[in-house]
């Protein structure tokens, strides 16, 4: 396939193949930090990583200069990279493929096909004419299974058309599996130590950006790090942790939802661990290597939040009585709202007595 | 117990002197494990063979009971510490094995004792003893024909889901016998080496039918998604889904498979009335599901869907294809409860299936034997439930040998 991108594909996709290829031969330095356009790349890539810490959304418009809106790309991978914070770089690169996202929403099947197959190296396939209409790409199930973006119904394998090795999907199955792979592509990439010789253009940079995220953090983190207790679990989670405390054998999305609750309020690899403990097929090998990967620490280094209800719901796993989870969508938000509420009860408590 | 053992190890060491086990492919980067004879309780783990002439000779000086090797490829598959063997990639596996699926004649061969109060019975063990509650259960498990085409029934099945549905092509799949009571299959190809635990579950997961979702494919009115147009000859679940109605409502027990599936006696009743239509609907060029999905209710098709997807479904063991780090049986190894071999088989093999012609290493003579205890059916052999003398083929001999069975050769 000889499609080239265009140098508004490369601001657009600035993680592509292309892109890459097109940094390199801009020949940009280190040393070209320190002069009036390194400035301009600089600020460009602050506002990137500024725009997904404050809005979660980094718009999608250009830098008058192209060249200074693709080196921005790299150049943000290398601030947020050195700060070394898992949330920030979660943050920043769902941002940034959401932001591709968009774009590719409104692209032609062609140029979707030629970032999947020459950027992602995916085996896909586009057919105008199928047997099932609107299903005109077809992709190999392992890069299929290694995108899923989320466990729900609607990806879950069993519920798509597989003939041949390969999973039929619409347009917009490809978007956004896309997306999954731009965010675990950068996640990749942030992963990965970058070496400097000189560091000091970039020092005010990452000061500014840690001020900003700081204010963001305090927040995520309080909130996250109290401990309210079991008595603010929602009944689902309290029904898989009596289950499991019971040593019943619990099928796996429950283990996984209760290991990722667990792991989401605060609770440590070992504490998961040690709940599982009494599983009838136990394996501490096992069991810690999923509860590492679901903790983020494994694999695609991404940290799973427990199914929403609505997905608790189709594997059989929620109890809700009709009352306790009243505009509630999220197991985490039940726990949140109680464990406020309760606090808030508390306080008002003690200053009445 | 030492005698018996002594003897085992003998006649094994006797087939391994010629044998021709399986080399599965990058052999320096596999582990393997033994369990030698003697030493039963015990795994011997993290050993690794620079060539093939190194494992050879090693099987053939200690003639192992048990040869394990990793589906995993590993970069130091010998380091004791599982993290430090740093894993490259995996081979997908699926495994039948009868132990999982409920077959009749269980109740012919299968024993359990409590070893708490010592109550027995026979067929499938209880979860806990129905005299004294103990989970202290020991097994006695046999094989029969009847087991082995069941297995069979449902190897045959998971190959048409890996050939049509996932593409493989089928002089990929190594598939063997298992050595005892099922199958295995084996893909070792580049494409999929590194595939992870996630998405080794979906592929279980599809192949066993779970969380397939009839919403997805009948139009009700809760319906949240867009349907699928279902045809007989669709791919995947779509093509299974529409035969396997086709085959519920035009059965002639369509009233027993309603009540098995757990309906109302009254919603049973309504379909009944209405299945002629029904089937009328389901004959149609191209189907008309929506008439199906206004008349039975969402509740009804999620049990039905569960019901169908079962009996389509293949029942797999899904630990041993999510297992990464998996240790499985070397094709043409001997499996130590049995003294068969893991034999590799073609597909041809399959569907002939013949334990005497394809899994025997040792001879079919009629020896004279006594046995305490025996179970009713083994292989293809009736037993006689008294006990005493009677005559088997040498290799059935064997067989009760090595699964710990009450038994001595009598000489005459």
């Amino acid at each position: 396939m000889d499609l080239i991108f265009t140098k508004e594909d490369l601001a657009k996709y600035p993680f592509s193949k292309d892109a890459r290829k097109y940094v390199k031969e801009l020949k940009f330095d280190y040393k070209d930090f320190k002069t009036r356009y390194g400035e301009e790349v600089l600020e460009r890539a602050y506002l990137r990583i500024n725009a997904a810490i404050e809005r979660r959304v980094i718009p999608p418009i250009f830098d008058e200069d192209l060249d200074v809106e693709i080196l921005s790309f790299p150049t943000a991978l290398l601030l947020v990279g050195n700060i070394g914070d898992s949330l920030l770089s979660t943050r920043y690169a769902i941002a940034e493929s959401k932001r591709a996202s968009l774009f590719l929403r409104n692209e032609s099947s062609e140029k979707i096909l030629y970032l999947a197959s020459n950027t992602f190296g995916w085996k896909i396939i586009f057919r105008k004419n199928g047997k099932f209409q609107g299903y005109t790409f077809r992709l190999f199930f392992r890069d299929y299974l290694s995108h899923i973006p989320e466990h729900s119904p609607a990806w879950k394998l069993s519920n798509r058309i597989l003939e041949n090795g390969e999973v039929l999907l619409i347009r917009h199955d490809v978007v956004r599996l896309l997306e999954e792979a731009v965010k675990i592509y950068i996640l990749n990439r942030l992963s990965k130590k970058m070496k400097v010789d000189d560091f000091s253009v970039f020092l005010p940079w990452i000061e500014k950006i840690r001020n900003s995220w700081s204010k963001y953090k305090v927040k995520i983190e309080k909130w996250k790090t109290l401990d309210y207790g079991e008595e603010a679990y929602p009944p689902c989670i309290i029904n898989l942790l009596n289950a499991t405390k019971a040593g019943k054998n619990i099928p796996h999305v429950g283990r996984f939802a209760l290991a990722a609750f667990l792991l989401n309020i605060g609770k440590t690899v070992d504490e998961v661990l040690d709940i599982f403990r009494s599983s009838p097929d136990f394996s501490e090998n096992i069991a810690r290597y999923q509860i590492e990967h679901i903790a983020g620490l494994r694999g695609s280094r991404i940290r799973y939040s427990p199914f929403k209800c609505e997905n608790m719901k189709s594997y059989g796993l929620c109890r809700d009585d009709g009352k306790s989870c009243k505009n509630i969508k999220h197991p985490l938000q039940y726990y949140y709202r109680k464990g406020i509420a309760k606090k808030r009860k508390n306080v008002e408590k003690k200053r009445i007595s | 117990m030492w005698r018996k053992n002594e003897y085992l190890k003998r006649l094994f060491s006797k087939y391994y002197r010629n044998a021709k086990v399986h080399i599965p492919k990058s052999l320096p980067q596999r582990e393997f494990a033994f369990v030698y004879f003697g030493k039963e309780e015990y795994m011997h783990r993290h050993i690794a063979f620079s060539n093939e002439e190194e494992l050879i000779s090693h099987i053939r000086k200690n003639t192992p009971r048990h040869v394990f090797y990793s589906s995993a490829y590993y970069e130091y598959p010998a380091a004791s510490n599982m993290n430090e063997k740093e894993w490259l990639g995996a081979e997908l596996i699926f495994d039948i094995d009868v132990d999982h699926i409920d077959t009749p004649c269980k109740k012919l061969h299968d024993k359990w004792f409590c070893l708490n109060c010592g109550a027995s019975g026979w067929g499938v063990p209880p979860q806990t003893c129905y005299k004294c509650g103990s989970e202290r259960i020991k097994r006695e498990t046999w094989i029969c024909e009847t087991c082995l085409s069941v297995a069979k029934d449902e190897a045959l099945k998971l190959i048409d889901f890996l050939i049509d549905d996932f593409g493989f092509s089928r002089r990929k799949l190594v598939i063997t016998f298992s050595g005892h009571r099922g199958f295995h299959v084996h893909i070792d190809e580049e494409d999929i080496l590194k595939l992870d635990q996630d998405s080794r579950r979906e592929i279980s997961d599809y192949i066993r039918g779970v969380g397939v979702d009839y919403r997805f494919f009948i139009p009700v009115r809760s319906s949240l998604y867009p349907v699928y147009t279902l045809d007989y000859g669709a791919p995947a679940w779509l093509g299974r889904i529409m035969r396997a109605l086709y085959n519920l409502f035009s059965s002639n027990i369509l009233e027993q498979e309603l009540k098995k599936i757990g309906l109302s006696s009254r919603k049973i009743e309504k379909i009944l009335s209405i299945r002629d239509e029904v089937v009328r609907k389901l004959e149609a060029v191209p189907p008309e599901l929506e008439y199906l999905g206004k008349v039975i209710d969402p509740d009804s098709w999620e049990k039905i869907f569960h019901f169908i997807t079962e009996e389509e479904g293949v029942k797999i063991d899904e630990r041993v294809t999510i297992d990464i780090k998996r240790l499985i049986r070397l094709p043409e190894s001997i499996h130590g409860k049995t003294g068969m071999k893991v034999a590799i088989l073609s597909y041809q093999d399959l569907e002939e299936f013949n334990i005497e012609k394809h899994a025997v290493i040792f001879p079919s003579e009629i020896v004279k034997i006594s046995f305490k205890n025996p179970p009713r059916k083994v292989l293809n052999i009736d037993l006689p439930t008294s006990g005493g003398l009677f005559e088997v083929p040498f290799y059935a001999f064997v067989y009760f040998l090595a699964n710990g069975a009450e038994v001595e050769r009598v000489k005459t």
